[in-house]
C-alpha cells in the first residue's frame, strides 16, 4: 500500500463518468485517499490471489461473494465486472497473468490488479472517452471507469502496472448502520 | 444426433426426435413447429406433460404464434399426458398408436391437410408401468406416420434422459431435430432461437467466446429483418461481448431491427454504452427466465 517503487501515479475521480452508478455523492473519494485507500483508515483484506486466464470464472465468483458483504445487489455486479475487466486486461495485455487484491475500508471497497506487462503509456488510464458503437474494442476499461467511483493507475519502475478501482459503500462504521 | 436438422426441413411422413437443453429452448422449437403446422393447413396436436394446457397456450402465444382462431376452429388441439400416453397411469404402445391413428383419420375427415403431432416425452422420465415398450412405440410411430403422411415430433430433454435411452430413442426416429448450436459447454450455450427468430445465449460469456457469438449474430442478421437476441438466461457478459453486440447493432440495415432481452446488469451495461440510443434497437430488461 505504500508508494515506494512506483515512479508515477495518477488519480482519476470517475464520478463524472459514472452517471448511473448511484453511489456518487457519498463522499467515498475524498481527495487525499483516491482509489488507493491510503488514508490510514483500518483496512480489511478480503482476497489476494494470483490468476491466469483459466481462473477468470472462479475470480468473478470470489469477488462477487466478498463484494456481497458490503455492497447492494446492483453494485455487487458492478464490482464483479470491474474485477473481470481488470483481470482480463492483465491477461490479454499485461503478460498473461496477474494478482488481484480486494479490501475494504470504513467507507469503500477496493479492487486492485497488478501485472507484469508493459504498463500504461504515460501512466494514463486509457479509456476516458466512451467508445463509439462501431468501435472494435476499448469498452472493458471504459466500463471499469464508468462503474467505479475512483481509479488509480501506477506503473512500476521495474515494469508492470497496478490499477486500483474503488466503489464507495457509505460509512459502514456509523451507528445507524450496524 | 450431431447433424440435426432444422424445423423448416420437417415434411409430412417424418418422425422426428427433438432434443433440447432447457425449457425455453424446447418452447421456442415447439412454437416454430406449431406455427409451421398451422400455416400449412394441418391440424396440430400438442401433448403436454409438465405444463398445463393453459400455460402451454400462453407460452406459444407469448412467442408470437397466434392461436386464438386455431383453437376456436379446432385446428389446434392440446392434450395432456394423462389423456394420451398415461391413461390409467400406465403406458401401452397399442393404445397410444390406436389413439393417434384415430386422430390422424379424424383430421383428414375434418378437412385438414394432415396431422402434426408433437409430444413432450418427459413422462418417460418417471417410473411408469409399461415404459419398457418405449422403443417399440417409437418404432411403430415411424411406420404410422410414414403410412398416413402425418408428422410426429417427440421432445426429449437431453439433460434429463440418460445417454443409453437417448441413443436408443434417436435410432427409432428418422429425423433428428435440435436448435442450431454455435457453442455448447458447461458454462455457455449459444443457439439459434426459432420463434421469435434470433439467437439465444445462456450461462456466462466473456471475450474468449466472442467468435461463436459473432458468427451466430452474422448468420441471424443475414436471415432475419427483426433479430431477437435473447440474453434472459445469461448471467454474466463482459465488455468485449457487449462490444460484439454493439457492433452487430451498428451494422443493422435500414430495414432491420434488433430487440435485446437481458437481465438487469447487462441492461445497465448496454445503457452505459449507448445501445438503446441506436436507432432500430430496443433493449428489454427482464430478470425472469
Amino acid at each position: 500500500m505504500t508508494n515506494s517503487g512506483r515512479d508515477d501515479h495518477r488519480i482519476l475521480d470517475s464520478s463524472n463518468a459514472s452517471g448511473s452508478s448511484g453511489a456518487s455523492g457519498s463522499s467515498g473519494a475524498n481527495g487525499s485517499s483516491g482509489a488507493r485507500g491510503s488514508s490510514g483508515a483500518a483496512e480489511l483484506e478480503l482476497v489476494s490471489l494470483d490468476f491466469e486466464e483459466h481462473n477468470l470464472h472462479g475470480l468473478r465468483q470470489t469477488v462477487t461473494a466478498h463484494a456481497a458483504t458490503v455492497l447492494t445487489d446492483d453494485r455487487i455486479d458492478d464490482m464483479a465486472l470491474i474485477a473481470v475487466e481488470l483481470a482480463s486486461n492483465a491477461i490479454r495485455h499485461g503478460g498473461g497473468r496477474g494478482r488481484l487484491r480486494l479490501w475494504t475500508t470504513a467507507d469503500a471497497i477496493y479492487c486492485q490488479v497488478t501485472d507484469d506487462g508493459p504498463g500504461f503509456p504515460d501512466s494514463k488510464y486509457p479509456a476516458a472517452r466512451r467508445p463509439e458503437p462501431s468501435a472494435s474494442g476499448g469498452r472493458g476499461l471504459w466500463l471499469v471507469l464508468h462503474f467505479s467511483d475512483a481509479i488509480t493507475v501506477d506503473n512500476d519502475v521495474d515494469g508492470g502496472a497496478t490499477v486500483t478501482a474503488m466503489i464507495a459503500t457509505g460509512d459502514r462504521t456509523s451507528p445507524s448502520k450496524p | 444426433m450431431a447433424d440435426a436438422s432444422r424445423v423448416e426441413d420437417l415434411r409430412p411422413g417424418d418422425h422426428a426426435c427433438l432434443t433440447f437443453s432447457d425449457g425455453e429452448e424446447r418452447l421456442d422449437l415447439v412454437a416454430a413447429i406449431v406455427r409451421d403446422g398451422l400455416q400449412s393447413g394441418q391440424r396440430v396436436l400438442c401433448v403436454t406433460d409438465t405444463l398445463s394446457q393453459v400455460a402451454l397456450t400462453g407460452e406459444l402465444t407469448g412467442r408470437g404464434v397466434a392461436l386464438g382462431d386455431a383453437t376456436e376452429s379446432g385446428q389446434m388441439l392440446v392434450m395432456r399426458t394423462a389423456e394420451t400416453f398415461l391413461v390409467d397411469g400406465s403406458f401401452t404402445t397399442q393404445r397410444v398408436v390406436d389413439l393417434l391413428a384415430a386422430q390422424i383419420s379424424q383430421a383428414a375427415a375434418e378437412g385438414f391437410s394432415g396431422l402434426c403431432i408433437t409430444s413432450d416425452m418427459s413422462w418417460a422420465l418417471r417410473p411408469v408401468a409399461g415404459l419398457d415398450q418405449l422403443m417399440n412405440y417409437e418404432s411403430r410411430l415411424t411406420d404410422l406416420v410414414a403410412e398416413t403422411n402425418a408428422t410426429a415430433v417427440c421432445q426429449y430433454d437431453r439433460q434429463s434422459f440418460d445417454t443409453v435411452t437417448l441413443a436408443g430413442v434417436a435410432a427409432h426416429h428418422g429425423f433428428a431435430l435440435a436448435a442450431a448450436t454455435y457453442h455448447d459447454d458447461a458454462f455457455l450455450r449459444i443457439c439459434r432461437q426459432y420463434q421469435p427468430p434470433g439467437i439465444r445465449v445462456s450461462g456466462e460469456i466473456d471475450y474468449r467466446r466472442a467468435e461463436p457469438l459473432t458468427l451466430a449474430l452474422t448468420e441471424a442478421l443475414a436471415l432475419d429483418n427483426h433479430l431477437y437476441l435473447n440474453l434472459g438466461s445469461l448471467d454474466f457478459m463482459d465488455g468485449s461481448i457487449a462490444g460484439v453486440i454493439m457492433q452487430a447493432a451498428a451494422s443493422l440495415g435500414p430495414n432491420q431491427r434488433m430487440t435485446v432481452r437481458c437481465q438487469a446488469h447487462a441492461g445497465k451495461v448496454f445503457h452505459a454504452l449507448g445501445l438503446p440510443d441506436q436507432s432500430n434497437v430496443t433493449v428489454v430488461v427482464s430478470d425472469d427466465q
